[in-house]
């Protein structure tokens, strides 16, 4: 079962970046350096099951996306103000494509909250995170990204 | 005017090889590419001043072959090979907001080791460059494992995608 | 004929993309307003008039359906059209929306080209309905 749901997970955590960001997420070749500087994003779930998505990156992972999305370059003031939010968006649209994986039926209905977002500093919390069972460490071209899903 | 029919017959179909581009502004023109497997074919045509061109790229970036130096083909590279093409269309009067895009390749073949999904990098890789550069696919035929033959006829525009035995139009 | 499109969406990104893929569309932009809410989207329909919304469902203070419901029970507003661009996937909620009189519906993720054809296919159909 936990295995299933993590290639669920990233599975769709993997559509979603590759869609919305042009981002590809591979297993990594050997175990990323955690980042210095970490955001963690959390989505609670209620339905036919019940539980919590959670995403972790580097804060240059996180502008290269919103650069990515929007269309600009890194260096851009706009990917640098909104790497937090687009990487709040990834999570959301994750969580849409996954939700109907776990649903049994297609007129199932879930209830989400609206992301949120914590940032950190220094290496610690991606240890904590990414040893945390469940948690998934890949390669998002080139930058660690982890994610875990925890159904109640 | 050249009344030669051999000759003329000869201008008829434009080869784009493997790494290769043209562009042309020649109504009798057609420009094909073969053996599209994980490579991606791009067709580009401005239906106002009916100028084309077609690219046959291998790789997604021209960075991770010289990072910094000097990039050997650059027409092996979505970026690169993009560049110039799309640079070759405006010097024979196409104009960005007009051209539409029609791609087709990206496939998974069978015969490759494809831990590194090479053909659908190379999609997303297009994707992504036409979107910075505010552009938008306008037709595809992408994915699967089958290889892919892609024509544009200079004359109206038409692209055609052809696959084990079947043609479509983009 | 030049538009006015108003985008609500609480993700900033998202309002960014959808107003680029838009400007893009090659469609004449008259304006493009934003809202972060299905409650800013409502205030700002009482001092402007748009031809077309585009909406996500899960947000702060009033949510897309409730704000779609509201759109379109007012007399005011009801002839714009309205499309959802969610997450939501449940083909209850789906039907839902279709029920209030929501014009289309696009899923996240989407490319840009999807966000292009949707509005482009919906303002053709509602111009050639006022011709």
């Amino acid at each position: 079962m936990q295995n299933t749901c993590e290639s669920l997970l990233t599975e769709s955590l993997s559509e979603a970046l590759e869609t919305m960001a042009f981002i590809m997420v591979m297993p990594p070749a050997e175990e990323p350096a955690a980042p210095q500087e970490a955001v963690q994003v959390t989505m609670q779930f209620t339905g036919p099951k019940s539980g919590t998505v959670e995403l972790m990156a580097g804060k240059d992972f996180l502008i290269a996306m919103a650069a990515n999305v929007l269309g600009v370059d890194p260096g851009e003031e706009e990917a640098q103000a909104k790497g937090v939010d687009a990487f709040r968006e990834i999570l959301n649209t994750t969580c849409g494509v996954l939700l109907p994986k776990l649903a049994s039926s297609p007129a199932d209905v879930f209830n989400v909250t609206l992301p949120e977002d914590e940032s950190f500093v220094g290496p610690e919390h991606w240890h904590k995170f990414v040893s945390q069972e469940g948690a998934v460490v890949l390669d998002a071209d080139g930058s660690p990204l982890a994610c875990r899903l925890v159904i109640r | 005017m050249n009344l030669n029919p051999l000759r003329r017959k000869c201008f008829l179909k434009q080869v784009v090889d493997i790494s290769d581009a043209k562009v042309s502004s020649n109504p009798e023109d057609t420009l094909i590419t073969y053996s599209l497997g994980s490579c991606i074919g791009v067709s580009a045509y401005d239906p106002v001043c009916k100028v084309g061109g077609m690219l046959h790229y291998q790789l997604p970036s021209s960075k991770q072959d010289a990072p910094g130096g000097t990039v050997r083909n650059p027409l092996m590279y979505a970026d690169t090979g993009m560049e110039i093409m799309l640079k070759k269309m405006f010097s024979l009067g196409a104009e960005k907001k007009r051209i539409k895009v029609k791609i087709a390749g990206g496939a998974q073949m069978l015969n490759d080791n494809d831990f590194f999904k090479i053909g659908k990098r190379n999609y997303t890789v297009i994707r992504q460059l036409l979107w910075k550069n505010g552009m938008f696919i306008d037709g595809e035929d992408v994915g699967g494992d089958a290889p892919r033959t892609l024509s544009l006829a200079i004359q109206d525009g038409t692209v055609t995608v052809k696959s084990r035995g079947e043609e479509k139009t983009l | 004929m030049a538009y006015k499109i108003l985008v609500v969406d609480d993700s900033a990104t998202m309002r960014a993309l959808i107003k680029r893929t838009l400007t893009m569309s090659g469609l004449e932009i008259e304006r493009l307003c934003e809202a972060g809410s299905g409650k800013q989207a409502l205030d700002l329909l009482t001092k402007e008039s748009v031809d077309l919304i585009l909406a996500d469902i899960n947000m702060p203070e009033m949510n897309g359906i409730e704000m779609a419901e509201q759109v379109l029970a007012n007399p005011a507003t009801c002839r714009i059209p309205v499309v959802v661009v969610s997450t939501e996937a449940s083909q209850t909620r789906i039907q839902e929306l279709k029920t209030i009189g929501v014009k289309g519906f696009i899923h996240k993720p989407f490319t840009p080209e999807q966000i292009r054809d949707a509005v482009v296919e919906i303002l053709g159909a509602c111009h050639a309905e006022h011709v």
